[in-house]
């Protein structure tokens, strides 16, 4: 067995983890969830097989585990009357200082983060990991298929079917935002708006 | 599309700049930990050894078992007689031991027999032959007569059609001789019929130039002194002038 020191893994590698896991979920009690899942998976793999990376297979390991997340998430955030709900939970908000001197534009991007998140949870998992490895943690082709034991050119594939995927579930969710906008405004609301 | 685009960069970019809290907190560094060397201590977990194909799953039938043995057994029955066998002779070694042998009591036998039936078969063979030969000296003369015949009749036939043409040509010849004695037989007689003409005419001239010159004759007047003919007398001369 590969002879590993797991303080040392631990606290050279944890914050990768936790940026992984944290950007993709958001807030702290999943992030911390995620981030002793994604150790303890590691220590189940490291005793089965030798690791050779292990930043890379923390980082797919807290992708995937942060993707199960937000799918439980996403299912049990299905309300009747569904929507899309923004994180606006005071502590977690005040826990991350910002350095954005605009609100709306903070919010703005804010909404769109949980839009693509609630999107990425719709993809299927080979593709929302690919996505995820590529776009947030900035990880090659090679390095991803090496990760996911798949070809190179399977994770190019598998990336652009995420983007095209995540493109439409974007648009729909933009064009059924705005419809529902126009059916909730009246006419002398609207015309306000166009002039402003 | 630009816009799907740009909303999809700008999500990408948000969730990619989403402010990530400094971390992790060290009362999680420490309970991961715990809970790692708690992971650690504990067993692994027994996990299925696969030999060759993990997704391949071997199952036989006794019947192939029973099958695979029965062909193995027959297999080694065999090999094991065709190796207890004895060996064969090298047919080599036969072949020089016996040949010497069997040509010298073939080859006497056989060339005395052929002798005997040459003999007794010379005369026939010669009869036979010289049936053959006049028979076939009879069909070479066959073959020349009758082609000679064809040559003969083919030069009757020319020498036949040669006298033809001789003959007609002689024909044409004759009657165009004909025809030209004709002509000229026809030619001398109106020739001669206008001679005869012309003489008849000229006669008749003379004859009446000749009664004029009688007339005159006649009517001329004799001098007193000179006697008329005695010797002549007016009868005779009425005769000759209607002559």
């Amino acid at each position: 067995m590969q002879t590993v020191d797991w303080q040392v893994i631990v606290k050279q590698h944890g914050p990768i983890v936790w940026q992984t896991a944290y950007r993709l979920l958001g807030n702290y009690a999943d992030t911390a969830d995620c981030f002793q899942e994604t150790f303890v998976c590691a220590v189940q793999i490291w005793r089965r097989q030798r690791v050779r990376n292990f930043p890379a297979l923390l980082s797919r390991l807290a992708t995937a585990r942060a993707i199960d997340q937000l799918r439980q998430r996403a299912r049990l955030r299905r309300t009747p009357n569904g929507g899309l709900r923004v994180n606006t939970d005071p502590s977690d908000l005040s826990a991350v200082p910002s350095s954005n001197p605009d609100p709306p534009k903070e919010l703005q991007a804010a909404e769109l983060a949980e839009r693509l998140r609630s999107a990425i949870t719709q993809l299927p998992p080979q593709h929302a990991e690919v996505f995820c490895l590529r776009y947030l943690n900035g990880m090659s082709y090679r390095s991803i298929a090496n990760q996911l034991g798949i070809k190179t050119s399977a994770a190019g594939v598998s990336l652009h079917r995420a983007r095209a995927r995540l493109r439409m579930l974007l648009e729909s969710a933009f064009v059924a935002e705005v419809d529902f906008g126009r059916v909730g405004k009246t006419p002398g609301q609207e015309e306000s708006e166009v002039r402003l | 599309m630009t816009q799907e685009k740009n909303l999809l960069a700008k999500a990408t970019e948000a969730l990619a700049n989403t402010e990530v809290p400094p971390g992790p907190p060290p009362e999680l560094v420490s309970a991961t930990l715990a809970k790692l060397a708690g992971a650690i201590d504990k067993p692994a977990e027994p996990t299925i050894q696969w030999s060759s194909s993990p997704r391949r799953i071997k199952i036989v039938p006794d019947w192939v078992k029973f099958a695979a043995a029965a062909v193995v057994l027959i297999a080694a029955g065999y090999l094991i007689g065709r190796l207890s066998a004895p060996k064969p002779m090298d047919a080599e070694e036969l072949y020089a031991a016996v040949a010497p042998a069997i040509q010298r009591d073939l080859l006497e036998p056989m060339g005395r027999q052929w002798q005997l039936i040459l003999a007794g078969n010379n005369a026939e063979l010669k009869n036979q032959m010289q049936q053959d030969f006049r028979q076939q000296m009879n069909e070479f003369a066959v073959r020349i007569l009758t082609a000679s015949g064809a040559v003969t009749n083919q030069y009757l036939r020319e020498l036949v059609q040669s006298i033809n043409t001789s003959q007609m040509q002689y024909r044409r010849w004759l009657a165009a001789a004909l025809q030209q004695m004709e002509s000229d037989r026809i030619r001398d007689k109106a020739q001669l019929a206008n001679g005869i003409e012309t003489l008849a005419v000229a006669t008749g001239d003379e004859l009446q130039r000749t009664k004029d010159d009688i007339a005159q004759f006649l009517a001329y007047n004799q001098p007193a002194g000179l006697n008329p003919n005695v010797y002549e007398s007016p009868n005779i001369t009425s005769e000759r002038s209607r002559q």
